[in-house]
């Protein structure tokens, strides 16, 4: 033959070697040579070479399914299970054997896996899970927004009228809000939390009762009968669940009100998701609340089928900029645009539960590690094992499966235990977690959890048995069996080590900068000034008494008398809204020298305060004056006071001081001072623009009567509270006490969002850093001791014992060095992706990154340096000897 | 098991390997199939049945010693088992039961 030899295609016989049972391999690429030869002595080269491929694409499938059926069945016919039960025996006795080992890989999964499957929970409930009702991805929110972009969570009602009469691309939009109410019950009085919410918002919800009826037309009848549904928790706690209460009657602010029903047990509601109970919202037409400008409705709206959260946007802010055109005395400068309900109830929980999940997903990939790098060396230790079993005819198979066996038994108990720590786990987060994490209610460890648990299991099972698998099977029966204990280490486990060790650095040390820089900005937080006395100021709100024939007025002023009577209180001041606490009003008023001409109205938040207020709070003032019992009476001239955000955003250059202003429809309004900024409802934010009035010269029918009481006392304001509670108590017994927290409370509320992410960053980055630091230590070790016989030939041939020390420690800080710098890499990646959740440091602060970098470099030295020592400690002929 | 039946592709199989006596082995019984039934059986699939009908019993694999050429190479050779004859004998007689009075066409 001239032509020389058709070789088979490389691909085509990597594909037969991939799909074929190995034992077969052999003889089928044998079979496959031998066909091509014969055929490329009678055609074409390429005609063989084509027939050599089609043989082998059509071989895939048979040759794929007959593999599998002798996975099922092991050749010598015995069934798979009898193998596996066998391997999970062994690996039971093997795992007793070495029970400290033991321990530390359950434990270490236990910790990986509880932390991955509660912190799973909490992110499939909040982020993953729609929300519970029907049409839920279709449902948005809509929002007022000012030009200059702020968010306005309330729109004005006549506007949403419009919208609702208007737009293409709603199929239903719900009005409703949230109120707070007083419910006398058996004597007693208490603050409850309401939503009052108009047909649609029912159906958009799609709300049912369990018990009794929902709402029906005649509820909604501005002369309809007063009614009421409340909320499956609510009717447990008050009143024990007793379904007698449909049809009777309870007394809300003051009036009767039928029940007509019970809610289901757990439905959707908003805008506050686990209200008291629900009413029907009734607009007067004539009332202020039937306003253009006056912003308090919340308003949800489902989609037309099809149409997306953009469709919609467009749409809205389409309607609102008519709107703008035709109503600009109270629309100017007020747009609208929309949320999909999931984020408005959400909010920015988001990134931090993408953080924690990062977090614990890195705690178990180290975790993992540790245990690949534990299970390594256990088959590296036992390679002369697998090299005896291999040559006297065991299947590379059947060792696999057998390491595997052991990684999965491992994983299995510390999943099943971590899976008995998540519930505990997850109730601890959630305790741990500032307010209420939106959603909570829907949290639980259910199926799902339980799957992603599982998949846990299998992941970090397979990942740590990954390279032990690779080691066994590699067992190379000659020189496995003349290699002795000690005589030097594979190349692949030292590989494998090397990986683990780096990855360990670079993902500890990107979580220990990560909770550096968190704990940084609790710090921060806390050295925020807020611009008052917060210390030894005790608050609470107290309702008027209804039905009576004191005035609010009249109450409030023998509360304040006999509470200053107390020993030790120095001052006391009553105001509707105070810093860090709840009863937000917002309004908009007109500066009188610019008349319409001037710019938009301003939209400011609002507070109403008694004369005294910045005293007892420990403001500035900073021009003008304050208010005097002179200004607080409703037919006295009117007047108000400002704060430096206002000043800065209504006067810009000007001094305020003496300006008039149409606000509350009353004209010729004089601001007579300015007072300090006063941070409110975030420490971290700047102070919100503020307009005060004295509190009887504000008269608006949908603001609420009740007011705050703050106390500045001598003493800790923690031990007033008794006395406080006795003493509105004495003044009338009907009235709820309610918020009762000293300023200091509220503060560190204030900043309890950035307190959880530092103290859960920095628990996970410790746990981390010390898992690491275990890590290390246990592959240098290992190292060492493999290495124990070359060391003592060094020894012997006359290197020092510190030469040894150095050696070892510099390979290992080799390692290291390459971990830090994927380490910094990573973390300056990552860093800008948590601007969110910082205050008062830099993403990529340098002190930080060096500090991390030296605490986890550190810990590798010292980890490192035991087994360093150790080396430099071998006895040569002890060494030498050990065969 | 009682009785076993064998599917179309271990029926050929095992024809080709009886049919081959002393001379059967991947390559070979492929080609013998191709050669009796006009089918282009894939190896793979050869190798896939021969492995089932291992398993059931039928065949069994000898490793033979190299073919006395240069550069000659060992090859796995099949051969049937008691078991096997009565297998295949079983299912030809079944197919011939099948096959009687039955209009058949011409053969293409």
């Amino acid at each position: 033959m001239s032509q020389p030899p058709v070789r088979p295609p490389r691909l085509a016989e990597w594909i037969i070697r991939s799909v074929a049972p190995p034992n077969d391999v052999r003889w089928l690429l044998q079979d496959f040579a031998e066909e091509l030869g014969e055929r490329a002595a009678s055609q074409s080269s390429a005609a063989s070479l084509r027939w050599y491929w089609s043989q082998t694409i059509r071989s895939i499938v048979p040759l794929l399914r007959r593999r599998l059926t002798t996975l099922i069945t092991s050749h010598r016919g015995e069934h798979m299970w009898n193998d596996l039960a066998q391997d999970l025996r062994f690996a039971v006795r093997l795992s007793a054997r070495t029970p400290l080992t033991t321990v530390v890989v359950i434990a270490t999964l236990v910790l990986g896996l509880g932390a991955t499957t509660s912190v799973f929970s909490v992110v499939d409930a909040v982020l993953i899970r729609p929300l519970p009702f029907a049409a839920s991805t279709r449902t948005v929110q809509l929002f007022g927004v000012l030009r200059d972009g702020t968010d306005i969570s309330s729109t004005a009602y006549p506007d949403l009228l419009d919208v609702r009469a208007t737009s293409h691309a709603i199929e239903r939009l719900g009005i409703g809000q949230q109120v707070q109410m007083s419910l006398e019950h058996g004597g007693e009085a208490s603050r409850i939390e309401a939503v009052q919410i108009d047909s649609d918002f029912v159906r958009v919800l799609d709300l049912r009762a369990g018990i009794g009826r929902m709402f029906d037309a005649e509820s909604f009848a501005m002369s309809g009968p007063e009614q009421v549904v409340l909320s499956h928790g609510f009717w447990m706690r008050e009143f024990g669940g007793d379904r007698s209460i449909v049809g009777k009657t309870i007394t809300l602010d003051g009036q009767a009100s039928t029940v007509i029903g019970v809610l289901e047990e757990r439905p959707f509601v908003y805008p506050q998701v686990s209200p008291d109970i629900i009413q029907p919202l009734r607009i007067r037409p004539a009332s202020l609340f039937a306003r253009r400008g006056v912003m308090w409705a919340t308003a949800v709206a489902r989609a037309r089928p099809g149409l997306s959260t953009e469709d919609v946007s467009r749409d809205v802010a389409a309607i609102a900029h008519r709107l703008e055109i035709e109503y600009p005395q109270s629309n100017k400068g007020i747009g609208m645009h929309v949320k999909p309900l999931r984020d408005a109830v959400v909010g920015d929980i988001g990134s931090m539960l993408g953080l924690l999940t990062a977090a614990v997903a890195s705690v178990l990939l180290i975790a993992s590690l540790n245990v690949g790098n534990l299970l390594l060396a256990r088959a590296t230790a036992r390679a002369r094992e697998f090299a005896v079993r291999v040559a006297i005819g065991g299947s590379p198979w059947r060792v696999r499966r057998q390491v595997l066996a052991e990684a999965f038994l491992l994983a299995a108990l510390g999943g099943a235990l971590g899976l008995a720590l998540a519930p505990l786990l997850t109730r601890t987060l959630l305790s741990l977690y500032p307010g209420e994490l939106p959603r909570a209610a829907e949290i639980h460890v259910g199926i799902r959890a339980l799957l992603g648990a599982l998949a846990g299991i299998l992941a970090s099972s397979i990942l740590a048995s990954l390279p032990a698998m690779r080691q066994a099977t590699s067992a190379r029966p000659g020189l496995d069996l003349r290699a002795t204990a000690g005589a030097g280490e594979s190349s692949q486990s030292r590989r494998f080590g090397r990986f683990v060790f780096g990855a360990q650095i670079a993902a500890s040390l990107t979580m220990v900068f990560v909770a550096g820089l968190l704990v940084r900005s609790l710090k921060e937080t806390n050295r925020i000034r807020p611009g008052f006395e917060p210390s030894r100021l005790l608050t609470f709100m107290a309702a008027p008494p209804r039905g009576r024939e004191t005035s609010p007025q009249a109450y409030y002023q023998r509360l304040d008398d006999a509470l200053a009577r107390i020993p030790g209180v120095t001052a006391v001041a009553t105001a509707w809204h105070i810093p860090f606490g709840s009863n937000w009003h917002g309004d908009v008023f007109i500066r009188e020298d610019k008349g319409d001409r001037g710019p938009a109205n301003t939209q400011t938040n609002v507070d109403a305060i008694a004369p005294g207020f910045e005293r007892t709070i420990g403001a500035r003032i900073i021009a003008g004056r304050a208010f005097t019992a002179a200004d607080n009476d409703s037919l006295g001239p009117p007047v108000a006071l400002i704060n430096e955000t206002l000043a800065t955003k209504a006067f810009p250059g000007e001094d305020p001081v003496g300006k008039e202003i149409a606000f509350n429809a009353v004209p010729h309004r004089r601001i007579v001072g300015v007072i300090a900024d006063m941070k409110d409802g975030s420490l971290v934010d700047p102070a919100p623009s503020m307009l005060y009035l004295p509190v009887e010269q504000y008269k608006q029918e949908y603001a609420r009567r009740d007011r705050y009481v703050i106390m500045r006392s001598s003493r800790d304001p923690a031990t007033l509270m008794a006395e406080a509670r006795l003493v509105v108590r004495a003044v009338d017994e009907s009235v709820p006490l309610t918020d009762v927290r000293t300023m200091d409370d509220r503060l560190a509320a204030a900043a309890a969002a950035f307190r959880f992410r530092a103290l859960l960053l920095g628990g996970l980055s410790t746990l981390a850093w010390l898992l690491a630091l275990v890590g290390v230590y246990g592959i240098v070790a290992e190292t060492v001791n493999r290495q124990t016989r070359e060391i003592g030939i060094r020894l012997a041939l006359g290197m020092t014992p510190g030469g040894v020390q150095r050696t070892v420690l510099a390979a290992s800080l080799r390692t290291a060095v390459i971990g830090v710098v994927v380490g910094l890499a990573v973390s300056v990646a990552i860093a800008p992706s948590l601007r969110s959740m910082l205050y008062g440091v830099a993403a990529r602060d340098m002190s930080l990154l060096i500090a991390a970098t030296l605490a986890v470099f550190a810990a590798a030295a010292a980890a490192a340096f035991i087994p360093a020592r150790r080396a430099s400690r071998v006895d040569p002929i002890i060494a030498l000897r050990s065969d | 098991m009682g009785q076993r039946f064998l599917g179309e592709l271990e029926l050929f199989v095992l024809g080709a390997v009886q049919a081959l006596g002393d001379n059967a082995y991947g390559a070979s019984i492929r080609r013998e199939i191709a050669k009796r039934t006009t089918r282009d059986v894939a190896i793979g699939s050869v190798y896939a049945t021969l492995g089932n009908l291992h398993d059931k019993g039928f065949v069994v694999f000898d490793v033979s010693d190299p073919t006395p050429v240069q550069g000659g190479r060992s090859r796995r050779m099949v051969r049937l088992t008691s078991a096997g004859r009565i297998a295949l004998t079983d299912s030809l007689r079944a197919v011939q039961r099948l096959a009687r009075g039955l209009a058949l066409g011409a053969e293409r």
